[in-house]
């Protein structure tokens, strides 16, 4: 099952609209050249060059998202400040629905600027707010998502937007006809929140913070995913292990083999910015488009390995993946 | 010294009614302060957490918060981009109430920021792990250069003074500098240039530092004697009627067309020596302000070596205010 190519599954893939909500991000790539160190502290200069900015979080998820076909609704909140400006716009330019984005002006929109030299990171610096999602934020969503799509993605990183109010609307929203939705989980976070979901997609470490156990090899990965599994009410979980693949578990599904390892591509690992967006973004867009579960995972494994195979978090196309 | 308790304050009355204008290079130096927050899991390196950051204004802002400090009435005159440096530096002329008819705006111009990262965590002290600087990529263009000249033609007959502050970045280009000298035609100028004095033939006094003398001259100057030497022929080819060399630990030098140099010892200074950078700036600062406020040049230049002893006591590009100086001034009479 797991030697599928990706070229044999697109011909079953099809249209898809998707509802994308979570914490929406700027992600800023500062990048220059170091040649000399400061006479005032022992520290190295960083002579700045460019200055790239995306959007990120569930804004980046939904960008993939679009890259990969899927008409997109996204839901989420930004500020009034210039890096919301920054990425409203690469949304409208990608022509991602942008009228779930809850606008507040008291809110600073999350941005995380990493400052780079020769394509390494030197530092990143976070400026961030976490804040729960506030009564009016709850009933703008509510009228938003009453009519969006019912194939969902939650991008949550652990931000505020994904209150459990939200995930109330979301459960409720994909119980309808081809209804689902897939979770890409915020670390730390209690996965009981996430019950009901057709898919959760912890990576390690978060899975490994759940189940309180190392993951080491094939049979410590399947424990510690079906540990998640139980605190998330028996979902099935996709646990991605970076250049040791992926583990698909399917607990309690009939005619289901329980579980699935997905080897990971042979890619050159440029920058894994974004790559957890690109993954859980292609899941949804395979599950919206009439995928299977394993056939989605496949695709969002694909999705994965090229993200990381390119510098920050820049565009997939299906014809890319279609090539591994 | 020749300067008195009484004269020094009969100076320092005239600073407050001296207009001032200053021309040149803005930056911003900024302090981005952040909390450690984790190690990333995308390299090994830190993710800070940011809390704020400050702005204190940099090159020629230095030279223009200076002289705001003294009391003197500024005149700005310089390029500001639409980035969030310009912003900051339009923001702290603001709130200077400083007129803002002498800055330039030019939407792509890449202001000049320098931000240390400074990282600490609650009731610790921070520390600097980064700094990242921020250069002009796209100069000033022909339409800026055009309009900063306007400005600098229609700002003069208001001003008793103008300072040319050079730091390296492009607005006093040698044309530039040449252009501005002759539009101040008999005015009061002071020029300040990181290496590159020698396009500043013709300022009323210029205000070398050692490293920038050496260089100027091709000669190193050890010894109160080559001090002497290099002032004299720098003198010589600015056409200036004065040239004050500033000598770090050294103190400073005057030299004066006509007259045999004076060497000036350092000043006490009130604490220990912690940051010389802008001290050059506050030099400048008190120096042309005494000139305006009626003093000779060695008198100018003791009040300004009083200045420069109380500034390199503090921690990055400072400040100095007129009581500051008047206590400077009359613990070194003593």
């Amino acid at each position: 099952m797991s030697e599928l190519k990706v070229a044999d599954l697109l011909p079953d893939l099809g249209p898809s609209a998707l509802t994308v909500a979570g914490d929406l991000m700027l992600d800023v790539f500062v990048e220059g050249v170091v040649e000399r160190m400061s006479p005032e502290a022992p520290v190295p200069i960083l002579a700045e060059q460019t200055s790239v900015c995306t959007p990120g979080g569930a804004a980046n998820a939904a960008l993939r998202a679009r890259d990969l076909g899927s008409d997109v609704s996204l839901f989420g909140r930004l500020g009034k400040d210039d890096a919301a400006k920054e990425v409203l716009d690469s949304l409208a330019a990608a022509a991602v629905k942008t009228q779930g984005v809850y606008r507040d002006p008291q809110i600073t929109t999350t941005r995380k600027t990493r400052f780079l030299s020769a394509g390494r990171q030197l530092l990143r610096v976070d400026k961030e707010e976490r804040r729960p999602a506030s009564a009016p934020e709850i009933t703008f969503y509510r009228e938003g998502i009453a009519s969006a799509p019912v194939a969902i993605l939650v991008s949550d990183y652990g931000k505020g937007v994904v209150s459990d109010e939200l995930l109330e609307l979301v459960r409720a929203r994909a119980g309808e006809v081809s209804g689902f939705f897939v979770v890409d989980p915020a670390a730390g976070i209690d996965p009981g929140r996430y019950r009901g979901a057709a898919l959760i997609t912890p990576n390690r470490r978060e899975c490994e913070l759940i189940a309180g156990t190392q993951i080491v090899d094939a049979a410590s990965a399947k424990l510690a995913a079906l540990a998640y599994s139980g605190a998330a009410g028996d979902a099935p979980v996709l646990v991605t292990l970076g250049a040791e693949g992926a583990l698909l578990i399917a607990p309690g599904r009939s005619g289901s083999q329980g579980h699935v390892f997905f080897a990971a591509y042979r890619q050159d690992v440029f920058d894994v910015t974004g790559a957890g967006d690109a993954t859980a973004a292609a899941i949804a867009r395979g599950l919206s488009g009439g995928l299977d579960l394993s056939s989605s995972c496949r695709l969002g494994m694909a999705a994965g390995a090229v993200a990381v195979s390119r510098p920050h978090t820049t565009a997939i196309s299906l014809a890319e993946l279609a090539d591994l | 010294m020749a300067l008195s308790a009484r004269r020094t304050s009969e100076l320092m009355e005239g600073f407050a009614k001296a207009r001032i204008a200053v021309v040149g290079d803005f930056m911003a130096d900024v302090y981005l302060n952040a909390r450690p927050a984790r190690l990333s899991r995308e390299a090994p390196v830190m993710v800070v957490r940011y809390q704020g950051e400050r702005m204190i204004p940099g090159g020629a802002a230095n030279a223009v918060n200076n002289l705001v400090a003294l009391g003197a009435q500024v005149q700005p005159i310089g390029v500001l981009g639409a980035d969030p440096a310009g912003q900051m530096l339009k923001s702290f002329f603001e709130e200077h109430t400083l007129g803002l008819e002498g800055v330039v705006p030019q939407a792509d111009y890449d202001t000049v920021a320098k931000t240390r990262v400074m990282v600490g965590a609650e009731n610790r002290s921070r520390q600097q792990v980064l700094r990242i600087d921020r250069e002009p990529e796209r100069l000033m263009s022909k339409t800026s250069r055009d309009a900063l000249l306007e400005r600098v033609e229609a700002l003069l007959p208001s001003v008793d003074a103008l300072v040319l502050s050079d730091y390296g970045y492009g607005t006093l280009d040698k044309s530039t500098s040449r252009t501005v000298i002759d539009l101040a035609g008999d005015k009061l100028t002071t020029g300040d240039s990181r290496y590159e004095l020698s396009k500043m033939r013709g300022v009323t006094v210029a205000k070398p530092n050692h490293d920038e003398a050496e260089a100027l001259v091709g000669f190193p100057v050890r010894s109160d004697a080559d001090a002497i030497r290099a002032g004299e022929e720098l003198l010589k080819s600015l056409e200036s009627q004065a040239l004050l060399l500033t000598r770090g630990n050294k103190g400073m030098m005057l030299s004066q067309q006509g007259c045999d140099s004076i060497l000036i010892a350092a000043a006490d200074s009130p604490g220990e020596v912690t940051d010389v950078s802008g001290a050059g700036d506050t030099v400048v600062g008190i120096f042309t302000l005494a000139l305006i406020a009626g003093a000779n040049f060695a008198e100018a230049a003791e009040l300004a070596n009083y200045g420069a002893g109380v500034v390199v006591g503090k921690l990055g590009a400072a400040t100095v205010s007129p009581a500051e100086l008047l206590k400077a001034a009359t613990i070194n009479y003593s």
